[in-house]
């Protein structure tokens, strides 16, 4: 290997060396792939197994029968067909609403001038860095005294716009030339014209990102739901899913049965947007 | 109606507190083509965003069409503009790219399609209607920025450098082709440049600007027989215009090296320190001996353009300058070079220009 490096090597070299490079990226790649998926995999054979299996010592991968009995009780004992919709209603309104206010807000950032610009931006970037942890009292405490708990609205309005979203748009918003503004307010756009007719549809890969970030933290979202709702028909998925764990017993199969249902509409909708997803990244200079 | 396209009256630009543009007053009439040019930095942009309202005149006014225009949004000033880099939306067809302006207007369907096949027509893209700007080519996204720009049958047209990222064939036929169109349709355009061909061939009048001021106003003939200054005499011509320090005395220009020239009359009630100005073009190599006014020196340099040849010459008493020669001579050869009274200049030390120049009596 030295030898190798030390020494100018001839074209042959400079192959095999860059051929064991590939292969030893890939090694590494699919060392962390592996040490990502495991979780899943386990989360996924273990939903099969009947209760007995779960917690036997030592622990095995395979389950040793297959069974279906965790998502009939999924089925049966939660109104899963309910929480489903729940989900669906709060990550996809959450996302809906909160790509039209994030881009507006990060329009009037990025395009208008006006005294507090940079003040706002920058108490936005301070958002950015609090924990939700930080946050969720007080906002509990805002969202019972607007009389929002239990609801839609409550699950809804306060992941509205968020400053992550912002800052994302922004950035991206500032990579569009000027110009083009410029040659749509020669054109007589209006300023809403500028934004829905020139801005937004120069943005899809920035805003399918952002779609899918939004999507993806509130299906998963765990937290929130189960702080603001009580009845088990206003739950989403993983808030209902918490019903399955008791104070003193864990119902794993059942858990890992409906975190596996859960899974399955992101895993979708990731791979219809997966094209968009990646471009988006690239574009906006984040890293996944 | 004034008779006038756009007007600006003693207008200012500051950012900051940085002016950028001073005091710049200038009266366009209908249909002319009016060119600014100036080095880059001096103002030239910004003078244009301001026509547009793009961005605020910090003091006094624009006058389009008669109407005082300040607080006056872009869109309906009156004005279109064509950016140096196009700014075509990406996202639009061609169509839609022409066509956007006059949606914004809310014009019914078949009038917006009228109006854009006239327009692709006349600059012969109808072809490429349904492209998207990424599929055309540099000179066809020009044509289209020019076509968006005309659908509008705007009062005033303002070009900011259109042709810059041409390469020099393409930049020929399509001036050549605005040049054409103007003839054509007889619109106001404001033309920024840096390109001096641009400039001298497209103007009805050329505005010559340096450090947000304007420093010479008149037709290309007038800027370049007349300049009014030092630097517009330095900023038009190629190459440029040859300059010697020196002091006016008794109707003679001396240096300090012993070099002297005795003056025509209409610049020989000068007096005191002086810079003699004469272009490449008129300071010929002559041949025989004969009874002009000459210089001496010795050729360091020449360069064969075809139809002319460029001669460096170190001047016996003074410094190089540029003349023109016919025939190719032999290194460091001593030469001779004659020229016309009429052709010199005589700028103060502070670059104005001295006396006139043949034939009329502008200041
Ligand atoms: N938005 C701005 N903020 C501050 N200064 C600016 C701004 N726009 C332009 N300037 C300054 O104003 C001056 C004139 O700029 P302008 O773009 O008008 O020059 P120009 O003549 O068009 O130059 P060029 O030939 O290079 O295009 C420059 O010194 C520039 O730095
Ligand atoms: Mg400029």
């Amino acid at each position: 290997m030295a030898a190798i490096t030390l020494n100018p090597p001839a074209r042959r070299g400079v192959a095999v060396q860059s051929r064991l490079w590939t292969l030893m990226t890939l090694a590494v790649l699919a060392v962390i792939a592996l040490a990502v998926l495991f979780p899943f995999v386990w989360m996924i054979l273990t939903s099969f197994k009947p209760e007995a299996q779960i917690a036997q010592f030592p622990p095995r991968l395979m389950p040793e029968t297959w069974t279906l009995e965790n998502y009939q009780n999924v089925w049966s004992r939660i109104p899963f067909a309910r929480l489903l919709l729940n989900s669906i209603i709060m990550a996809g309104g959450v996302t809906i609403i909160s790509l039209l206010l994030d881009s507006m807000a990060a329009y009037a950032l990025s395009r208008l001038r006006f005294p507090g610009r940079d003040v706002i931006f920058v108490a936005i970037l301070v958002a950015l860095m609090l924990p939700f942890q930080v946050m969720f009292i007080p906002l509990f405490v805002i969202v019972h005294d607007l009389g929002m708990l239990d609801s839609y609205s409550g699950l809804i309005v306060p992941r509205a716009t968020n400053a992550f979203g912002i800052f994302l748009l922004r950035q991206f918003f500032m990579t569009l030339p000027k110009e083009l503004d410029e040659a749509a307010r020669i054109d007589g756009a209006s300023e809403f014209a500028i934004y829905r007719k020139i801005i937004l549809p120069l943005s899809g890969p920035a805003l399918a990102t952002l779609a899918i970030f939004h999507f993806m933290y509130n299906w998963n979202d765990f937290l929130w739901p189960l702080l603001i709702t009580s009845s088990p028909d206003m739950r989403t998925l993983p808030a209902g899913l918490a019903l399955f764990v008791g104070q003193h017993v864990v119902e794993y199969g059942v858990v890992m049965a409906g975190a596996t249902l859960t899974l399955l509409p992101l895993l979708v909708a990731f791979l219809f947007a997966q094209r968009y997803f990646i471009q988006g990244i690239a574009m906006s200079g984040i890293k996944g | 109606m004034t008779g006038y396209a756009l007007q600006l009256h003693e207008v200012a630009k500051d950012f900051g507190a940085a002016r950028v543009v001073e005091d710049f007053s200038l009266d366009v009439a209908d249909g002319e083509l009016i060119v600014l040019v100036g080095p880059s930095g001096c103002g030239k942009s910004t003078l244009l965003r301001m026509i547009a309202g793009l961005e605020d005149v910090s003091e006094g006014a624009v006058v389009i069409a008669g109407q005082e225009m300040n607080h006056v949004p872009p869109g309906r000033r009156g004005i279109a503009m064509v950016f140096q880099n196009y700014a075509l939306y990406p996202h639009m067809t061609v169509a839609q790219n022409m066509g956007f302006a006059l949606r914004n207007e809310r014009l019914p369907a078949s009038e917006i399609e009228r109006r854009v096949d006239e327009a692709a027509d006349k600059l012969k893209i109808g072809q490429l209607l349904s492209r998207k700007p990424a599929q055309l080519s540099g000179g066809q996204r020009q044509r289209v920025a020019i076509g968006r720009a005309i659908v509008r049958e705007p009062d005033v047209f303002l070009f900011d450098e259109p042709l810059s990222n041409l390469d020099a064939a393409l930049r020929v036929q399509t001036r050549v082709e605005i040049a054409k169109l103007h003839a054509d349709l007889g619109n106001t355009i404001i033309y920024v440049t840096h390109d001096q061909v641009e400039a001298m061939t497209l103007a009805d009048r050329i505005v010559v600007m340096n450090a947000g001021r304007v420093e010479q106003i008149g037709t290309p003939e007038e800027i370049y027989t007349r300049p009014r200054s030092r630097f517009v005499a330095a900023f038009i011509g190629t190459p440029m215009m040859n300059f010697i320090d020196g002091r006016v005395a008794d109707g003679r220009f001396t240096s300090g090296s012993g070099l002297a020239v005795a003056l025509p009359p209409r610049l020989s009630a000068a007096d005191g320190p002086a810079v003699l100005g004469i272009r490449p073009e008129h300071l010929r190599i002559a041949g025989s001996a004969a009874w002009e006014p000459a210089l001496h020196g010795r050729l360091q340099v020449q360069e064969y353009l075809g139809e002319r040849m460029l001669m460096h010459v170190a001047l016996d008493h003074g410094p190089e300058v540029v003349a023109t020669g016919a025939v190719a001579l032999p290194q460091d050869e001593t030469v001779r070079m004659t020229f016309d009274h009429e052709h010199l200049h005589l700028f103060d030390p502070q670059g104005r220009a001295l006396g006139a120049v043949a034939g009329t009596g502008a200041c």
